[in-house]
């Protein structure tokens, strides 16, 4: 996807999370599917549950890790686009 | 409580920490025969409501898996009552749940097929509606240390590991080849519920009977087959998420359940991640290697039931 910070996600009906010690599961009942997310993507995935916009989520990303912005940025980007792409979000 | 009917006289187990009845009596399942089940109360018109459900149902999932010999399709449904599985030339079985017992009636032949299906599968789904999750594992049990749990598919040599250890004697006691049920204790750790019949072995070699009903585990191993050109023992220890999903995979019936039994497998698989030290044990399948992967895993047991004492 390309970068817009306003720009708000909502994860599909039909997907249950299960937060695993700092990361997350999710589950596809309709694909049957299974997909683990690490830390980055755990929060992500909080920070969208709560419908929060993706400028939002950098934000509060880039206050709790050491990393540099344009590299957070881009791996939210690829991770957005592989939720959208498996239909995890809409 | 599962009532297991397939016409004729019937038999009293007591497997994965619940009694069971069957009918037929069924060979394969008489070393975790019990007396007195008889007196329990009688289950209120079983079959009549386990074969009302027959005929409807939702389907849940139909899938390709390995039952008793080879690939089948299998297809479960939702029933009012509980489920129906229907499995490729073999023939179909009724859960129902009628709490406090869980009935499974069909018609199916007590054959060594139509026995595979039932300890397989179909017990799976009825165990797991109950809240107790069957793995693909082999098992076996130290007397010190508690068991060492081998989950992987077939193939990976679990079940060769878990008989080198049982075969040097001493110490390690086979628990299970194939299927073990297992469950969350109060309080997180896992418990394995070793009462259950496995298909592979005779009826004169059910092991798990000869233990407590449950023993508590303090480390899972998931076994595996080198990608590479790897050609010694590796052990690492899992993250979370990697330790769910190999727990997820390695359910049996998995992929039957419905919305609601999936929600429960992956909170419970969560639970278990973080509750629990999983390694993944992967080595070539060299028999000159089993006494060092015996003595890897002796050592992480060790090690993880004295730190589960200490806490």
């Amino acid at each position: 996807v390309t970068w817009d910070p306003d720009a708000r996600f909502t994860p599909v009906d039909r997907v249950r999370a299960r937060r695993v010690a700092d990361e997350t599961i999710l589950l596809h009942l309709d694909q049957g599917s299974y997909y683990a997310l690490n830390e980055v993507g755990a929060e992500l995935w909080s920070g969208l549950e709560e419908g929060r916009t993706l400028g939002e989520i950098l934000a509060r990303l880039l206050d709790r890790y050491e990393v540099d912005e344009e590299t957070l940025r881009e791996d939210l980007e690829r991770v957005v686009g592989e939720l959208l792409e498996r239909d995890l979000v809409g | 409580v599962a009532r297991l009917a397939t016409g004729g006289a019937s038999g009293a187990y007591r497997l994965a920490g619940r009694p069971v009845t069957t009918h037929p009596r069924l060979l394969t399942l008489e070393a975790f025969a019990v007396e007195g089940l008889a007196a329990e109360p009688p289950v209120q018109g079983p079959r009549s409501s386990a074969v009302e459900t027959r005929a409807a149902g939702r389907e849940i999932a139909s899938v390709q898996g390995i039952v008793a010999d080879r690939e089948r399709l299998v297809t479960s449904f939702r029933t009012g009552a509980g489920y129906r599985i229907r499995i490729e030339e073999i023939g179909e079985y009724s859960l129902v749940e009628a709490d406090p017992w869980l009935e499974i009636v069909t018609e199916v032949a007590a054959s060594p097929l139509g026995v595979s299906a039932l300890l397989g599968p179909v017990t799976s789904l009825a165990l797991a509606l109950d809240g107790t999750w069957m793995l693909h594992a082999s098992a076996v049990g130290h007397r010190a240390w508690g068991p060492a749990v081998f989950v992987g598919p077939g193939g990976a040599g679990k079940s060769t590991l878990a008989r080198y250890l049982a075969s040097a004697g001493g110490e390690w006691q086979a628990l299970s080849d194939d299927v073990l049920p297992v469950e969350l204790r109060e309080g997180g750790g896992l418990t394995v519920l070793p009462w259950y019949p496995q298909p592979r072995w005779a009826p004169d070699e059910q092991a798990g009977s000869g233990h407590p009903e449950r023993l508590e585990v303090s480390a899972l191993f998931v076994v595996g087959r080198p990608a590479g050109a790897q050609s010694g023992v590796g052990v690492e220890r899992l993250g979370a998420r990697q330790a769910a999903l190999a727990i997820i995979q390695q359910t049996v019936a998995g992929s039957l359940f419905d919305d609601e039994l999936l929600e429960r497998h992956l909170a419970f698989a969560g639970s278990l991640a973080e509750a629990l030290p999983v390694y993944r044990l992967v080595y070539p399948l060299r028999m000159d290697l089993l006494p060092e992967v015996a003595s890897r895993v002796a050592e992480i047991l060790e090690r993880s039931g004295a730190r589960g004492r200490d806490s």
